[in-house]
């Protein structure tokens, strides 16, 4: 059987020796999210938002089209944070805005009722009937440290880390007690947690904050996730240059970079780390077929073979389909001889 | 003054160590001492943020560093803002915002910070700017614009608001600067802008470099 999942359970499992020895084929996922699959199906991105029957179309639609090897549900950053209280505006097009962060008023959400997490869980269990179980359905779950920044107000947050870290602390542990039954929830609707921390970026707090600030509860977020018997990934934007061992401290298996050179980041975490990324994603946006191309090459050279082949972060809206086909047709060109 | 070089010393050093109730008392103290409103700003509180500056640009502090010595600063501010001269000559103005579909405004913002502490005036436009917003800003007189995206999918409406000042014959009268995480100086040359920064720190220079 060579299923998608099979394919992925293989990369997890396996050394990169025994890997090399057979030949193995590079796993391969652009991270194709809601707003993407909104514009490629020439959908209104607010009704993937809030309908999960169209959210979940979209999502498979899309895997259909290109046949990647893995799938993400992911609609927006604030999705567990209107849940929790915070105030969003929904437009018709573009990512919701943030309003007013819920403070002191936020709450522990029930996924199976509040706000819009009931259709992250109908749209995942929908991908994991009209997928037949042959691929493993990713589901977008922030990291305590974001979740907290959106719950506070984003730079009352970061303020708080140097003038009130009780308070900042007191935020940290209200999402993390959330998130721990938001991936509960997407466990039992079939999904893989994966986990997205962009503001613990290193283009935004220092190694010593994410270490006293972010790690931790991430931490709490892996081990959890691996006591329900399941693996995870760990995606942080921007430049981690500077945060990857600690980032390979969470325990996540897979560690998602958006902008540091695959290179360094396998020199640093050695061979047996599976590392996700990182054709950028301007390029993808604004590159010629060709640029994808080798820039996805220059990846697998540098990384493989315990790497998914992937997009910086998320697939910009404007990106023409030949530049996700350049992606995806370099992984398959790979040889290892 | 032996003592007021002290004062001012001692008052950059709080800001640059974020210590905001120490910047209000040192700040009374200036005043209560007859040292100049408009002196202790430039050579106290602005040249705090300035040595803050420097430490971000070398990746000593970070984002969380800078907001919580510009709220220092700040709080400065508002001692001092009383006793300041009214304005005898107007301010140049400099206006920022974070470009249409692009709501990631915290970078915004620190250059905000930065580049008022180095003495201009600032007009927010917030983010999510329509490209006519930054078109109008101009009309109404400020000598730059500084625009942000963090977004590649929002970068190219900086393009769209250098064309619409040709288009409105407005571009000879502004320095437009760029700036964001996925911004650099190729793509700030392609579309035409005067100035580029990789950080806030540069934000300053770059402006003063173009401005005066």
């Amino acid at each position: 059987m060579n299923s998608a999942k099979s394919r992925v359970i293989k990369l997890l499992k396996q050394t990169s020796a025994q890997l090399i020895a057979e030949h193995t084929q590079p796993v391969v996922f652009p991270i194709v999210v809601a707003n993407y699959a909104a514009r490629a199906i020439g959908e209104k991105l607010s009704r993937l938002l809030t309908d999960p029957e169209v959210l979940s179309y979209a999502l498979y639609e899309l895997y259909q089209r290109f046949n990647y090897d893995l799938i993400m549900v992911f609609t927006d950053v604030l999705i567990e944070a209107e849940a929790m209280g915070s105030k969003i505006e929904i437009l018709a097009d573009e990512p919701p805005l943030l309003i007013q962060p819920a403070g002191e008023n936020c709450r522990i959400a029930n996924p199976e009722t509040d706000c819009r997490l009931p259709i992250i869980l109908k749209a995942t269990r929908n991908l994991q009937r009209m997928t037949q179980d042959q691929v493993f359905i990713l589901v977008s779950i922030k990291g305590p440290f974001t979740l907290a920044s959106l719950l506070c107000g984003p730079e009352m947050f970061l303020e708080q880390l140097i003038t009130g870290p009780a308070t900042a602390r007191h935020y940290l542990k209200l999402a993390t007690e959330n998130q721990l039954r938001y991936l509960r929830a997407i466990i039992n609707a079939g999904g893989v947690p994966f986990i997205g921390d962009p503001m613990a970026s290193g283009s935004i707090i220092s190694p010593e904050q994410f270490r006293f600030f972010a790690l931790p509860f991430l931490q709490e977020l892996v081990n959890a996730i691996h006591q329900l018997g399941l693996f995870t990934g760990l995606h942080i934007c921007g430049d981690t240059s500077l945060l990857l061992t600690l980032m390979k401290e969470a325990g996540a298996e897979i560690l998602s970079i958006d902008d540091v050179k695959l290179s360094f980041v396998r020199k640093q975490l050695g061979p047996e780390t599976v590392i996700m990324g990182n054709v950028p994603t301007a390029l993808l946006a604004h590159g010629t077929p060709e640029q994808v191309k080798e820039a996805a090459q220059r990846c697998l050279q540098s990384a493989m073979p315990k790497l998914v082949l992937a997009s910086a972060c998320d697939v910009p809206v404007s990106t023409p389909a030949e530049n996700i086909q350049a992606l995806l047709q370099a992984a398959r060109e790979w040889r290892w001889s | 003054m032996v003592n007021e070089i002290d004062i001012l010393n001692r008052l950059a050093d709080a800001v640059l160590r974020m210590a905001r109730d120490e910047v209000v008392q040192l700040c009374t103290v200036a005043l209560k001492q007859g040292i100049r409103a408009d002196i202790t700003l430039e050579q106290g509180l602005a040249k705090g943020m300035r040595l803050v500056g420097e430490k971000f640009a070398t990746q000593e502090y970070f984002v969380p560093e800078v907001l919580a010595a510009s709220r220092a600063m700040y709080a400065g501010f508002d001692i001092l803002q009383a006793e300041l001269p009214k304005k005898s000559r107007r301010q140049t103005r400099v206006a920022l915002g974070v470009v249409q579909g692009d709501i990631h405004d915290i970078g915004k913002n620190i250059v905000k910070v930065m580049v008022q502490a180095a003495g201009y005036e600032i007009i927010d436009l917030g983010r999510n700017v329509p490209v006519e917003q930054f078109v109008n800003a101009v009309r109404d007189g400020v000598v730059a614009i500084g625009m942000s995206a963090l977004m590649t999918t929002t970068m190219p409406n900086m393009a769209k608001v250098i064309a619409e000042l040709k288009r409105a014959g407005l571009r000879e009268k502004v320095k437009v600067l760029v700036g964001g995480a996925p911004v650099n100086r190729l793509f700030a040359e392609r579309i035409g802008a005067d100035g580029y920064a990789p950080d806030a720190h540069h934000a300053v220079e770059e402006i003063q470099r173009l401005i005066g």
